[in-house]
């Protein structure tokens, strides 16, 4: 093995504790015994669990968005199920560190470049429609793909459509449903150069063609382009190079977690496109919380992720893990507490599910500071909180355990 | 299904499952142990459902390909913004904090400067174990186009490395 090899294992995150099954037996029985079972149950259950993970915390309770009389506007409250602080998770900052980044407990300071708030700011219930079948079917045709919807899940969640030429549209209909086609790659044109390939207007005008027709309503906006050259001698011989672009679905000006993307080909063929299938519906003025206090929620989710009695699964080390920040936890061998301080934010609309399977832009701030490593190195990153005044929304605790110590992630 | 099946989906996930599942913790930190069971029972669930489709001869990079697609449809289904969102609460038996600020910081800087193509192909070899035979099943490519591709993703791996240790 060679050095680079050896220093690549050093840093598998499987390597220190791999994964074995509790019970096989069981497993295995689980599900060649349930031949009925559905993906869906399961499916959805994982889907909920990595939601509450990745995304900015917000899952909503059973029970519902309570439509109680919030502080005498007549605002319906949202109750919203914190998982474990996970409101505060950092983006990482691209592209030097990419998605791969060193767990660190954060110790939040506004600073001075902050910007005064907006009061208040709509949040929007988004229409999703309410066949997904008869929608990938719609969106299909859109693609010049025809052809009979198959249930490809068996629980009537994930359809596909694929036409005589292979060229095929999925359309997974769960959270905010997402269509997605793919183009048969014996339509694709080879063997060009990416400078043969369609200027980013020509692409930047399908796409607007596209939307229109698609006919959801959302605009698009932050276009991120680029060219990608792939080499198959099994599907499609020779390389195939695409112009590749991917926007943030904009509500109101306002950018979202929501993206379209597209790739065509030399021929300004489209070879991928894929996005959200939604359109805008009701809308909502919330008042929202001040950004001093958006960094001081930050602050409180992260002290509330290691708690005094976490349990430790690994004795400490003895080595002081604290580089002179402020450690609230009294946890003694968790994570390096980092200094950021925050001195540029924005607003932005993240998607949040209510109880009663509504989809809704809730306003988030999106916070950019730079934290001082231990090691005395800096590096940037954004870290997003929910922007609604608190007083319109109800949190529960989750009562899922988080860990005490840190992970690399990519 | 038959016994026929059974017993082959039996062996699979003893052979297998293990992989499968540190296949998945590499690419995505559940809260808990039983969050992991789930994505390994989802892919699971594809494999039984799909046990005709296996190839004999390339059982478990076939079913790290299934992995691969339990991975994107969870991610799919909560954002597409997976890419600026990576930071995950730690599962309780983690390696300590300590382990992870110590570890190399080159290569690992190196690893985040890849494409991610690049980084795909590169992390199937060093940490799953993939050869150029089961990676081009995972791709649906030959094996010599696998060889192709994960030596470069390994030369600009080598290059991003060596730049990061002069800094």
């Amino acid at each position: 093995m060679s050095d680079f090899e050896d220093r690549l294992a050093a840093l598998d995150p499987a390597a220190r504790q791999p994964y074995e099954h509790r019970d096989l037996d069981s497993l295995i029985s689980k599900i060649t015994t349930q031949p009925d079972r559905t993906k869906n149950r399961l499916w959805r259950n994982i889907e909920l669990k990595v939601a509450s993970i990745l995304i900015a915390g917000a899952m909503v309770t059973a029970g519902g968005v309570a439509m109680f009389q919030g502080a005498g506007t007549g605002l319906p409250i949202l109750a919203i199920q914190s998982t474990s602080g996970a409101h505060s998770l950092k983006r990482a900052s691209l592209p030097t560190m990419g998605a791969m980044q060193i767990y660190e407990e954060f110790n939040f300071t506004a600073g001075p470049a902050l910007t005064a708030t907006t009061p208040t700011n709509s949040s929007y219930e988004l229409q999703i429609p309410s066949s997904g079948s008869n929608e990938a079917v719609r969106v299909a045709k859109i693609f010049g793909v025809s052809g009979s919807p198959v249930n490809t899940s068996a629980d009537r969640v994930d359809w596909t459509v694929t036409g005589p030429s292979g060229s095929s549209l999925d359309y997974a209909n769960s959270w905010v449903p997402e269509w997605s086609y793919a183009a048969s790659p014996a339509t694709m044109s080879t063997d060009f150069l990416p400078s043969d390939l369609p200027s980013q207007s020509t692409l930047a005008n399908d796409v607007q063609s596209y939307l229109a027709k698609l006919g959801y309503g959302y605009t698009v906006s932050a276009p991120s382009f680029g060219t990608t050259t792939s080499t198959s001698n099994t599907t499609t011989p020779g390389s195939t190079s695409t112009a590749d672009v991917t926007y943030s679905v904009a509500v109101d000006g306002m950018s979202t977690d929501q993206y379209v993307s597209f790739s065509v080909d030399a021929n300004n063929n489209v070879v991928n496109a894929s996005g959200p299938a939604f359109s805008v519906g009701s809308s909502l003025v919330y008042p929202l919380r001040s950004l001093a206090a958006g960094v001081a929620a930050l602050n409180v989710e992260q002290q509330s992720r290691y708690p005094a009695t976490s349990p430790q699964a690994s004795p400490p080390t003895g080595t002081d893990l604290n580089a002179g920040g402020t450690n609230t936890s009294t946890t003694p061998s968790g994570p390096p507490i980092v200094d950021v301080t925050l001195n540029a934010d924005s607003l932005s609309l993240e998607t949040y599910q209510l109880t009663d399977g509504s989809l809704w832009l809730l306003p988030v701030y999106d916070y950019t500071g730079v934290e001082t490593k231990l090691d005395g190195s800096t590096s940037s990153g954004t870290w997003y909180e929910l922007a609604v005044d608190p007083s319109y929304v109800r949190v529960t605790n989750s009562t899922t355990s988080g860990g005490t110590h840190g992970v690399i992630n990519y | 299904m038959g016994s026929q099946d059974e017993d082959r989906f039996a062996r699979l996930v003893r052979e297998h499952s293990s992989a499968v599942g540190n296949y998945l913790r590499r690419r995505l930190y559940p809260l808990t142990p039983s969050d992991l069971d789930d994505l390994v029972e989802e892919t699971l669930v594809v494999v039984w459902r799909r046990l005709d489709s296996v190839p004999a001869d390339a059982e478990l990079p076939w079913m790290l390909g299934v992995a691969r697609n339990v991975l994107r449809n969870a991610r799919r289904a909560k954002n597409r913004r997976s890419a600026f969102e990576a930071t995950l609460l730690p599962a309780s038996h983690e390696a300590s904090a300590e382990e992870h600020v110590v570890a190399d910081t080159s290569v690992r800087d190196a690893l985040a400067a890849l494409s991610d193509d690049d980084r795909e192909v590169l992390l199937l070899n060093a940490w799953d174990g993939l050869d150029t035979h089961a990676l081009g099943t995972y791709f649906v490519i030959s094996t010599n186009a696998a060889a192709v591709r994960l030596s470069r993703a390994q030369s600009r791996f080598r290059e991003l490395l060596s730049a990061a240790e002069v800094r």
